[in-house]
């Protein structure tokens, strides 16, 4: 029986996170009413002429450092022609002569925890299509031009990945990484993020199989489902000793791909220099003061604002703590990285694995539903960190942490200050607890010498350990004035009477044995 | 003043008049819409303003206040028909002003009317409109006192715009020149014709051809007015990637200007077979009048002249492939009544909407553009592209190093100004241009055909792929075999940007030449 290697490349379209389009100012809006984000040019009405969205090439130059890629200080756009309705001006206006960078990898953690490289070919602008919507009951086609001219940046990998599960991990990396820099929100349902999948299998790993190509796969699952299909029809097929044909395919929402077209008669796409569109400078450093006009963009000022990416985070994680790989991708994907690792710098006492579920179990459904990112938090890393300190060293109770917590969010005010205005620190000290003790249980001795006789006579012993515990509890609480650490207090109840019990057992044993 | 003269002056006389109350607007609006109707048997406008807003008595001295203009009808005019003498746009009503023109209303211009064209401003001829082909007024009157329903054809393919301002009926008009489309009708119709650099005037509103060559360009009855028009039309446009973002200085026309000192070249490769010996003496006595006035005249070399007209005919077919595309019935142009199908409506649509020549160019250009092609033919012309500008860069004494690798600043002394005729041939007649540009489709053609009118272009087309601008200048008349008098063009170039030069040489010939635009029977 062959073995069979799958080879995998992947084409990523992501939409740039502007406000508007990449060559107009219309608007970029998911779901508003169709046609309403439509300017002249967007419309190819004759004579208007494209007009580069600054914020799009920093956001794509961003991406491309992102993804370690070498950025073309000079590259230019070129037309590529298909006539379909929601195409208006007849083709499309991408960079395929020269493309802004080249030559990037992404690491990535794969599932079994192994840091795995994809390079990256190439990274380019380009224009989204509009929309056909078909109306079959009227026989209508219609047409949405909101998309047409969004800008995207398009993300094409080398064939470098073995396997559908490595495809999603690194695809999710990717997402991470447009996220973190904010150039994409990469939401795959609102088509933001689009992957097409370039699959082929051989039995020889040193040779490449005939791929085809599976376009516009637009949920995440859909990823796996195309790539498996795909391998597993491929296998298929040469098992049998067919051919795979070379070919575009789509993915049915039953998770299958189907020929859409032959690479052989492939469409002609006819490419062109954009004569509308010179080049695209970017500056450096040591060019910007001969730029031109104001408006230049500089390539060394952005790579040096790039926020931490990631995989930094992920590093800086795994020494902090050794977090299972889930946790940590949890993490991340909830930017919470840069707020625990603050808080913890913060103070490096507090218990890590605790902290991350008080903020995983508190703090993220709240920013959640404010729509808040961890930056926009209204309690502080620093704050959050001293109230878990002193939840974690018992200067306060559980249930104190969480009243104090919430009145934070409430009231803006410190942690700390809220404590003390309402002098809701416990005391933790171990003699002075014990001291406390020491008194109850000497007046209980007085009081009712019963109760602390083990076994007791007439009830079971945890009944009666559970009775005497919150009579002695409650007894410590009058006499320390609230002011004992609940929990703690507690543990050291337990410890005492369970110390108790032992002792009288013994007792009985040796006195049952001397009589 | 008689208003039956008013026609005959300049922009700049007129503007002085106007100054000092000598006429009103009203005035000059009554003298064009009169000149419009005696010479409305040219055929220069495809649509005229029927009304005009009242002419704000402000205080305010606008430039062009009260002014007559027309633009070539491939500028986008608000709630008023842009056609570019296409039936497929026969009806189509943009919802804003090109630039130019929104700059020509705002500096109080007063817009006549849209130039008639070549269809889609494909052609040398002004023949080939969908309206009809447009007349030069030259001879036109003779002719037809003659019983000859001939007529001399205007050039093309803004043959409106020159012809327009040749009848008098506007001061100055706006074409567009995408391989010499301004500086031949300029050339035919004895008016001067400027083609800026590329990217001096936005190109915003304007229809393309041919996207990385087309520029609006000016014409005018003398220089002063063309430099007037151009300080006013020229600048960055922020709708306009490719406009020049430095500032253009403002060209200044001296009331005499001398050109002692400065270098003119005279390319070898435009001594052709063919040339009319009245133009090739023209040409001549001008090298000589710049001579004795202190100029130095040198001869130049553009050895890749002879790829100009296939460089040109690639990149534009193939622009213009991609540019028509959007006239599918779908997004613009008119739809077909019959046909079910999407494929079929679009087929009959533009099927009808397009003539033979267009169609033609576009089945070339996509021709051009197959992958199996892109070698042969695009890439070629691309490179090409580069040697051409390198050739005119190194005329120049231009570094320009970041576009063409044959520049060098070591070759002969460099030029301020090459010299040659704009045509070679006077306006022909119509019946003989029609058989010249093989209208008629007499012999077959095949998409490798990529000569062009070389009577008509050979001059002039080199200038757009290099991107500098040029200007036609009448000089003089030639008698032709009908006996009738046609105006001479010659052509002066120059580097990107320098636009002051060509006024100042174009003023020098204008006032050595002293040609009359206005004659007998005219």
């Amino acid at each position: 029986m062959n073995r069979w290697f799958p080879l995998i490349g992947l084409e990523i379209h992501a939409q740039l996170n502007t406000k508007s389009k990449l060559f107009s100012n219309a608007s970029k809006k998911f779901m508003a009413t169709p046609n309403s984000c439509v300017a002249r040019f967007d419309a190819s009405m004759p004579g208007t002429l494209p007009i580069l969205n600054r914020k799009a090439v920093e956001l794509a130059v961003a991406t491309s450092y992102a993804l370690n890629c070498q950025v073309a200080l000079k590259s230019s756009f070129d037309r590529k022609h298909y006539f379909y309705a929601d195409m208006p001006q007849g083709y499309q206006i991408t960079q395929q002569r020269a493309p802004l960078a080249k030559h990037g990898f992404v690491d990535y953690l794969s599932e079994s925890s192994k840091m795995k490289r994809v390079h990256i070919h190439q990274v380019q602008l380009e224009q989204d299509s509009g929309k056909s919507l078909h109306d079959e009951k009227e026989g209508l086609s219609l047409i949405d031009l909101n998309r047409a001219g969004v800008g995207l940046v398009e993300i094409v990998t080398s064939p470098d990945i073995r396997s559908s599960s490595d495809a999603c991990s690194f695809v999710k990396e990717v997402m991470k990484i447009l996220q973190y820099i904010g150039s994409c929100t990469c939401k795959m349902e609102e088509g933001e993020f689009r992957v097409d999948a370039n699959v082929s299998v051989s039995a020889d790993i040193s040779v490449m199989g005939t791929r085809t190509e599976i376009k516009n796969i637009n949920r995440f699952k859909g990823i796996k489902q195309a790539i498996d299909y795909e391998i597993t029809r491929q296998i298929k097929i040469l098992q049998e000793g067919g051919k795979v044909v070379n070919e575009t395919r789509g993915l049915t929402n039953s998770g299958e791909t189907v020929s859409m077209r032959e690479k052989e008669s492939a469409y002609d796409y006819r490419f062109m220099p954009d004569g509308n569109l010179p080049y695209l400078i970017l500056h450096t450093n040591e060019s910007i003061g001969k730029a031109q006009h104001k408006n230049a963009i500089n390539v060394d000022e952005i790579r040096s604002n790039l926020p931490t990416l990631p995989s930094e985070y992920r590093r800086r994680l795994q020494n902090e703590y050794p977090f299972e790989k889930d946790i940590i991708d949890f993490m991340l994907e909830n930017k919470m990285a840069e707020y625990y690792l603050a808080l913890v710098a913060h103070r490096p006492q507090v218990d890590r694995m605790l902290t991350f579920d008080y903020i995983r179990v508190h703090l993220l459904p709240y920013l959640e539903r404010k729509e808040l990112s961890f930056d926009e938090c209204p309690l502080k890393s620093n704050d959050l960190g001293d109230l878990m300190y002193m939840t974690h060293s018992y200067q306060i109770d559980g249930s104190i942490c969480n009243k104090v917590y919430q009145e934070a969010l409430d009231t803006n005010k410190s942690p700390v200050q809220i404590i003390k205005e309402n002098g809701w620190y416990k005391i933790s000290d171990e003699t002075m607890l014990s001291s406390w003790l020491d008194q109850v249980l000497d007046e209980v001795k007085q009081q009712s010498p019963d109760l602390l006789v083990f076994p007791p006579k007439r009830r079971k012993l945890e009944t009666a350990v559970k009775k005497l515990t919150s009579h002695v509890i409650g007894r410590i609480a009058i006499i320390s004035d609230g002011k004992a650490h609940a929990k703690l207090m507690r543990m050291i109840v337990k410890k005492r009477l369970d110390m108790l019990i032992d002792e009288q057992r013994e007792e009985q044993k040796s006195s049952g044995a001397s009589s | 003043m008689a208003s039956n003269e008013l026609f005959r002056k300049t922009l700049i006389q007129v503007r002085e008049l106007l100054k000092h109350n000598k006429i009103s607007p009203e005035d000059l609006l009554t003298v064009c819409q009169h000149r419009m109707r005696e010479t409305s048997a040219l055929n220069y406008f495809t649509n005229a303003v029927e009304k005009h807003d009242p002419l704000i008595n402000s205080k305010i001295d606008l430039p062009l206040k009260g002014i007559p203009f027309s633009v070539k009808d491939n500028f986008y005019t608000e709630d008023m028909p842009t056609t570019c003498a296409s039936l497929m746009l026969e009806n189509h009503i943009p919802e804003f002003n090109a630039t130019v023109v929104e700059k020509l209303h705002a500096y109080g211009g007063s817009m006549m009317g849209k130039d008639n064209m070549d269809e889609f401003a494909m052609g040398s001829g002004g023949c080939e409109s969908q309206f009809g082909p447009v007349r030069n007024p030259w001879n036109y009157s003779e002719l037809e006192v003659e019983g000859n329903d001939d007529f001399y054809v205007a050039g093309g393919s803004s043959g409106g715009s020159a012809a327009a301002v040749a009848a008098g009926a506007t001061f100055f008009s706006i074409g567009s020149d995408t391989g010499g489309s301004v500086r031949v009708p300029a050339a035919f119709c004895g008016v001067v014709g400027l083609k800026p650099t590329y990217g001096a005037l936005s190109r915003h509103g304007l229809v393309p051809l041919c996207n990385s060559l087309d520029v609006p360009g000016i014409f005018t009855r003398s220089v002063a007015d063309s430099a007037f028009v151009f300080n006013i039309l020229k600048g960055r446009d922020i709708n306009d990637p490719t406009t020049i973002k430095q500032q253009i200085p403002n060209s200044r026309v001296k009331p005499e200007e001398d050109v002692k000192g400065m270098v003119i070249g005279i390319p070898k490769e435009h001594y052709i077979d063919g040339t009319h010996p009245d133009i090739r003496a023209a040409w001549d006595k001008a090298i000589k009048q710049f001579d004795d006035a202190g100029a130095t005249v040198i001869e130049v070399s553009l050895p890749n002249q002879e790829y100009v007209q296939p460089c040109y005919r690639i990149l534009c077919c193939s622009d213009v492939a991609i540019n028509l595309a959007k006239f599918d019935e779908f997004e613009y142009g008119r739809r077909a009544r019959h046909g079910e199908f999407k494929e079929e409506l679009n087929y009959l649509s533009r099927d009808y909407g397009f003539s033979e020549k267009v169609k033609r160019r576009i089945a070339a250009g996509n021709f051009f553009l197959l992958e199996e092609n892109k070698e042969k033919f695009i890439n070629k012309a691309l490179s090409l592209r580069r040697m051409i500008r390198g050739d005119y860069a190194k005329a120049f004494g231009a570094k320009d190093s970041s576009v063409s690798p044959f520049a060098s600043t070591s070759g002969p002394l460099p030029c301020d100004l090459l010299l040659t005729p704009t045509t070679s041939v006077t306006s022909p007649l119509h019946s003989s241009f029609t058989a010249m540009a093989d209208l008629d489709g007499a012999e077959e053609q095949d998409p490798h055909d990529l000569a062009g009118v070389p009577e008509v272009d050979y001059h002039v087309t080199g200038i757009n792929i290099a991107g500098i601008p040029a200007i036609s200048v009448p000089v003089g008349l030639s008698t032709n075999q009908h006996g009738h008098e046609m105006p001479i063009g010659l052509h002066l170039v120059a580097w990107e940007q320098q636009e002051n030069k060509l006024f100042r040489a174009a003023k020098f010939l204008e006032q050595e030449s002293n040609f009359h635009h206005w004659v007998e029977n005219h």
